[in-house]
Parts: C-alpha cells; structure tokens; sequence
C-alpha cells in the first residue's frame, strides 16, 4: 500500500487521492461461468455449419477436438490470470513482448470482438428466418395458407433468409448502440438467467437425442482421417491451386482443425472475469473454466456430432447449414407439431444468447478501445464522454459503424462470417500463448498455478504443457492465413489499420500529454493510494460525499457546499471513473485513472469550492458499478450523507433503490447514511440507506400509546413495553406476507403508498420483492416525517 | 518455390503433431487437477448452478 508523500514545496496545489485498486462487486463462480458462456456458448449456434461447409462431412470430430483442445487454451488463461489479476491478451503481450506488438495483438482482439456482433446478429436471423419459412411450409402443406399470398410470392411464400438476418442483424446492433450510449448496466443476473434458460435447452436437445437414436438409429460420421476430408476452393483459400498432396496428409487435418476453432472464440472472456471473482480467486477462477468447459464440449461438441448423425446429407447442408440445431429440432422423434415447437425454442434461446453476444461484442470492443485511450494509444477525441449519458458514445459509435458495414458487406452469408472470425480468435490466442512462453523465463514474480507437465533440466525449467499449447496455435494460425484468404485478406487489413491508428494516435498523444501532464501538476498533486481510506484523504467521520460526473451539472456540489458548515464536516468530491467489462483485464495507472476529463472535472469543482469560499477534498476512485463504488467510498470514509445529482436516466427514487440494493450486496460491517438527490431546481429528496429507526407519522406513535395503555390493563401484563407492541406487529406481518396474506399486503400497501413505480422496478429486474428490506433506499422527504438529512445539510 | 512450400507444410505439421501429443498431456493432467478441484468442497460458493 504505497501513499507518495506531498512535496512540502508543492503545497498550494489542490490534493487528489486516486485509488488505484477497481472497487468491485465480487461474483461466484458460477455467475462468472455464465458471463463466459454467453459469449463461448453462442458459437455451437454456427460453428457446426461452417465447419462442415468447410471441411465435409467429418467436421464433428474436429469441433470435438477443438474443444478438447479448449481445455488446454483455458489452461494457458488460468495461468495468465494467476500471474496478473487482469491477465487478458494486452497486458500479458505488454509484459512479455513491448508496446509494439501488445498493440497487434489488440488489433487482432478488436477484430475479433467487432465480428463478434455481426456474425451473432447473422446467426440469429437466420434461425428465425428458418423458423418462419418451416412455419409457412407447415401451414401451406395443410392449405392454410391464402391464395393471395401465393399470388403475392409467386408461389409457396418464402422469405429470403439472408436478407432477414442482416436486416435482423441491424435491428438488434442498432437497439444495443443505442442501449450502450445510454450507458445500460450489465448484470451477471442477466447472463445466468439466459445461461439457465440455455440449459434447459441443451438437456431436452440430448435427451430427445438420445432417445431418436435408439428410436430411428443414425448416421455415421466418418472418421477424421485425411481420406475423409472434402475441402471446396474456399476452404482452402490460396492453396485451391496447390496439388492434393499437400493437403491429404497431416497437413488436411491441420487445415481442417483451423476451419473449426471459431467453437471456442470467447475464452478472453474468462480473463476479463477474473477480477471480479469472489475468494478464493484462483479456485473458483479454476472451477469456473472447468464449467466453461465441460459445458461447451457437451453444448457444442455434442449438438455438432448430433447433427451430422440425425438430420439427413441431403438436407442437412443445403437447408440447415445457417441454423443446425434448429435443423436437428427438425429430426427428432416424435410428432411435428411438437418438433415445430422445439425448434422455436431453440430459436428463442439462440435469439437470447446471440442478441446477449452482439451487446457483449459492443461493450467488450468499447471496454478495450477505452483501456487503449487510456493508454495514449487512441486519441483523446474518442472518449470524450456523451452530453447527456456520459458514456464514450464515439467509441461506441466507430464500433457499431464498423460492424454496420461488416453485416451489410457479409450479405447474410453466415459461412463467410465464421471463416473472417476465426481470425481474430486465433491470432489472440497466439500471441497470449506466445507471451505467456516468453514470461515463463522473464517474469520472475508470484504465480500462483502453471500449466502442467513441466521438467527440470540442470536448474532450467522446461514448459512442455505451454509450449505444446502454442505450437498448436502457432502451427493453426499460420495455416489458418493460407487457407483462409477472406480472413487473411480482412484481418490483416483490419488489423493494419487499427495498428496505424493506435502508432500515429500514441506518438501524437506523447506531445499533448507532456504538455497537459505540466498543466497538471502545476495545479494538482496526485496522491496513489492502492485503497481508499478515511486517513488518507485526512478527513474526519461524518464528512459529505458529494458524487460528480459531468462537469456541466455540478449544482448539486454548490448546493452542498452552501448548506455544510465545513468547520464541522469535511466536503469529499468522488469521481468514479467506471472501467466496463473488457476494461477489467487491464491495469490502471494513475495518470489513466486521472485523465484530461477528470482534470477538467475537477478544475471546476475547485473553482466553485472557491467561490463558496470553502474547503473540499478530491477522489477519484476506478470502479466496475458506480453504485457498489459510492457504498464502498461512503463505508471507508465513515461519511454521514452522499450527496448526488438528479440523473438524467432516472428519478431519485431508482436512484435511492439502486444505491439501497448496492448497500445490500456490500459485505460488512456496513454503516447507514444518508443519500440527497439534489436536482437543477434544487427541491432535494432525502433517502436513508441502510437498516435505520424509522421515522413514524404521529398518528402511528399515538396507536401504538393507546393500544399499550390498553394491553397494560390485561393479566401479566403490566410490565409490557411499547416496542414490545411493535415487535409483536411485525412479527405477525412477516408471517401474513409470508404465507396466504402477501397479494393483500401488497395491495394494501400500494393503495397506502401510492408508490406503484418502486414494485414495478422491482419485479422488472426479476428480483423478488421479499429481498429488498423495507428501510432500504426509503424516500424521507414527506414532511409529516420529521426532520431528516445529516446535521450540518 | 514447390520445395519451400513442401518444407513449410512439413515444419507446419511437425510442429503441429508435436504441439498435439503435448496438449494431450495437458489435457490429462489438468483433467486430473481439475478432478480435485470438484471434488474440493472448501470454500464451494453457496449458489446453487444454473439449470
């Protein structure tokens, strides 16, 4: 825990205290499988087609291996996440190999997640376009369909699948731009719902599987030998006019193998998790990558095999190549009618699980390209944040151009998609696996597993397990840019121009940092603190926490400063400066944390602190949920009120319940306090957080009297108290809302409190209305209440 | 040209091989550690799985 101590000639600069450390919220292993999965699960969606497209009819058993070999890939990421808390591709190629080729491998990563989007969002619409032309095709089979529609088509009705994918796809890219610039919050909730949801799907899938292949019998799938490979002129990419021999030996393996590692494009995802993970960190990062795993190998590996041996040759390719599990709800036994619904459950979860992709695609390709900013590599200019929502909406804007144009150039074709795709997941891998081989000899620091077998040869250490992962990789990705010329062509110049964007972006933002760097310190002292803490700040308990953001609406801190005698309470200005999911794997330094917008931020906020003539101290704190980071700062300062502006998103009452549900999920012990949301016309709105006395109406007070003269008078009673009346009241309360009476109290309750938005909150974001306690985030401005508000507010 | 490219699909395939028969090895012996992991209850999150 370092704290640079002032420099006594620098005095009559403005302190800042930056915590260094993400103020987190921890998650259980089982949440951070989901998040993964989300993301690594949604490929069994399409990894199969391409692969058989590709490859011919053998393609299973290379999907299986690629998944077996996806063990051994998490294997190098658990060692990685070991060595460094954020172990993802550009912090591991940064220590391992420089600047220089830390910034390809991001090239390579943002290649990789802005295809991510396009190919899901493709995926997608081409299951629901299979859906409705099954549907159609069912419906006109029985004459159910209009003469007119016939007319109309020409014939059967039938939609163009890939015209509606990427009309689809657009539609859905266009909702999540639109959601991020908004600033949405990710939950891990979220992502296990979809995730629960998704395996109920996968065990009728084998089930019913299973009981067709005793019922009908199957197809063999022949066996992964070279013989058995069918390579097209696309599949083998600059090699189509090279002689067989070279590919029908190991060779066609290899360039079969390279045609199906998109099945595990997702696991960097692991690496961006791990900082979130609950204690003990590496065992439950260990035991959420066996979950990742063994999931995938059964989803993917599995419904791929199934595919080949239940759904037909003569339909299977030319039919279901874009949709196949839906193709293999198709081949089921049993009735259609019942085999129709299947598959539009299956639809539905693949809707769920690669519409979840393509946000995760934005908010990962949005998370890296501001970590890359924050690390000079990308223009300032990029993250200035949004008027209204503050979010980096330009980044997010590029991001979603970029993936417009890939969907609409892609015409639907899924199979050109996958093949582009499988670009960026190889080559990150191979620059991590290399990285990691360099770092087994040049970093010397605490790692806390290595990938097994390794041997010891006079004193050296040998990684057999490391090296034989990279030579795979290694070996794949190069093959991979031979017979895959689509991929090579639009990575490499994909790649390339990111590359020179991020080389010209650094060197211009060399010059200008030095200069604002000056700038800076000519009026602030930064001060690194791995935490934040009360003595630090050098404060005193029951101080003000006032929350800014946007240096244009700081009314509320003005207000603040007016309304606190200072002598009595310290005033703590917070910035929380959120890193979002992707941003995670990397570190933060001070000079990212504290950036030219918290300076300007800041600037303002002394200027009216001047203005007031009062005294204030400054915190910048780096955090994943802004919510958890204000409970967490409020905690460690022993503060008494946080003081916060109305946002632009929501009213101070969902304000007041996401702080209270934050309060909740912090671990203890846990001091109250109270939040005021101070909106631009200044009508504040007091809420306690936290379990607190509450503050009762004086006819409430005067029942509770004259019910207590009345029991006093019974037998054995006299001794009793008022809060014994009170105690036995919400006792049997809990007891009627829990058992037969809760539709009654609720109702009564909102006839009571009129305050139908706060359940509607609640049962919208699917978390029971039991969970919340009823003081939590309570709303305390009515004036029949009494006085409120810390002393000194 | 023709004998370049031999040599370059067969140091590919080499190293291919080689990288597969390890992994292998990685497969099984993490397969082994991941066992003890399971079987590992200390500590186990009190989260029910999904599903």
């Amino acid at each position: 825990m370092a704290t640079n101590q002032p420099d006594p000639s620098l005095s009559h600069r403005v302190r800042i205290v930056v915590a260094t450390s993400i103020m987190l919220t921890f998650i259980s292993y089982w949440r951070a499988a989901a998040i993964v999965l989300n993301d690594l699960a949604s490929s069994a969606f399409y990894a199969g087609g391409i692969a058989e497209q590709a490859v011919g009819k053998s393609a299973p058993w290379f999907i299986v291996g690629v998944m077996l070999f996806s063990f051994t890939v998490r294997a190098v990421y658990v060692e990685s996440c070991s060595m460094f808390v954020r172990g993802g591709v550009y912090r591991v190629v940064k220590e391992a190999l420089g600047g220089t080729l830390a910034k390809l491998s991001v090239s390579a990563l943002m290649f990789d997640y802005i295809l991510t989007g396009p190919i899901s969002g493709v995926s997608a619409g081409q299951y629901i376009g299979g859906l409705i032309n099954e549907v159609l095709a069912t419906l006109d089979t029985h004459g159910w369909i209009p003469g007119a529609l016939h007319d109309l088509f020409g014939g059967r009705p039938h939609l163009n699948e890939n015209a509606l994918s990427v009309a689809f796809a657009v539609a859905v890219t266009g909702y999540y731009w639109w959601e991020n610039t908004k600033g949405i919050h990710e939950s891990s909730e979220k992502s296990l719902r979809v995730m629960q949801i998704t395996t109920v799907m996968v065990v009728l899938l084998l089930g019913w599987s299973a009981i067709t292949l005793l019922k009908v019998g199957y197809q063999p799938i022949p066996w992964p030998t070279p013989q058995n490979l069918h390579f097209n002129a696309a599949s083998l990419g600059f090699l189509k006019h090279s002689h067989p021999s070279h590919w029908l030996g190991l060779f066609g393996v290899l360039i079969a193998f390279g045609h199906s590692v998109l099945a595990m494009s997702g696991e960097e995802s692991l690496a961006q998790v791990n900082r979130e993970l609950a204690h003990p960190k590496l065992k439950n990062l260990k035991r959420a990558a066996i979950v990742i795993a063994i999931y995938s190998l059964v989803f993917t590996g599995f419904s791929s095999l199934l595919s080949v041996m239940l759904i037909p040759d003569s339909v299977r390719v030319p039919i279901y190549k874009d949709n196949l599990i839906a193709g293999l709800a198709m081949y089921m036994w049993g009735p259609q009618l019942l085999r129709l619904a299947f598959r539009a459950f299956v639809v539905v979860v693949g809707f769920l699980i690669l519409s979840g992709a393509i946000n995760t695609s934005i908010i990962g390709s949005n998370g890296v390209l501001n970590r890359v900013s924050e690390d000079g590599v990308l223009a300032d200019w990029f993250r200035l944040p949004h008027r209204k929502y503050g979010t980096t909406y330009r980044i997010i804007n590029l991001v979603v151009l970029l993936q417009l144009f890939t969907i609409l150039a892609s015409r639907g074709n899924v199979y050109v998609l996958g093949e582009a795709y499988a670009f960026g997941v190889i080559w990150s891998f191979t620059f991590n696996g290399l990285s990691m081989l360099v770092l087994r000899f040049k970093y010397k620091g605490e790692r806390g597993w290595k990938v097994p077998p390794n041997l010891r040869i006079f004193g050296t250490e040998i990684p057999l397990g490391l090296a034989s992962v990279f030579l795979v990789l290694l070996a794949t990705a190069v093959t991979n840019l031979f017979t895959k010329s689509v991929a090579t062509v639009a990575g490499v110049a994909f790649s390339a121009a990111f590359f020179v964007i991020f080389s010209v972006s650094e060197r211009v933002n060399l010059k200008k940092h030095a200069l604002a760097e000056k700038q800076m310190k000519e009026h602030f002292q930064l001060l690194e603190s791995d935490t934040v803490e009360r003595t630090k700040l050098g404060i005193r308990p029951g101080n003000v926490l006032v929350t800014v953001r946007d240096y244009n609406t700081l009314s509320h801190l003005r207000w603040a400063l007016e309304h606190t005698d200072t002598r009595e309470q310290d005033v703590v200005v917070m910035s929380a400066r959120i890193s979002q999911f992707g941003a995670a794997a990397y570190d933060l330094s001070t000079e990212q944390i504290f950036s030219d917008y918290e300076q300007t931020l800041f600037t303002r906020a002394v200027s009216i602190a001047e203005s007031v003539g009062k005294h204030i101290s400054l915190l910048v704190v780096p955090a994943r949920d802004v919510w958890s980071a204000i409970v967490q700062t409020a905690n460690n300062l022993e503060s008494s009120s946080v003081i916060a502006g109305l946002s632009s998103k929501m009213t101070s009452e969902e304000q007041s319940m996401l702080l209270g549900r934050a309060w909740e999920a912090t671990a203890g012990p846990k001091r109250q306090f109270v939040l005021q949301v101070v909106p631009p016309d200044l009508q504040v709105h007091t809420f306690k957080i936290g379990p607190h006395t509450p503050a009762m109406k004086s006819e409430d007070v005067l029942l509770t009297h004259r019910l207590w003269l009345t029991l006093t008078r019974e037998k054995e009673l006299h001794n009793l108290h008022h809060h014994d009346i009170l105690t036995e009241a919400l006792t049997r309360f809990a007891r009627d809302y829990a058992g037969h009476d809760r539709d009654d109290i609720l109702r009564e309750l909102r006839t009571l409190t009129g305050k139908k938005l706060r359940a509607s909150v609640l049962s919208r974001d699917g978390v029971p209305l039991a969970t919340p306690p009823p003081e939590t985030g309570r709303r305390d401005d009515d004036p029949d209440r009494g006085p409120s508000g810390p002393p000194g507010i | 040209m023709h004998a370049l490219a031999d040599f370059g699909i067969r140091v590919l395939e080499t190293m291919f091989f080689l990288g597969m028969v390890g992994s292998t090895l990685v497969l099984v012996l993490t397969a082994i550690e991941d066992v003890e992991t399971l079987m590992d209850s200390k500590d186990e999150a009190s989260e029910p799985p999904p599903g």
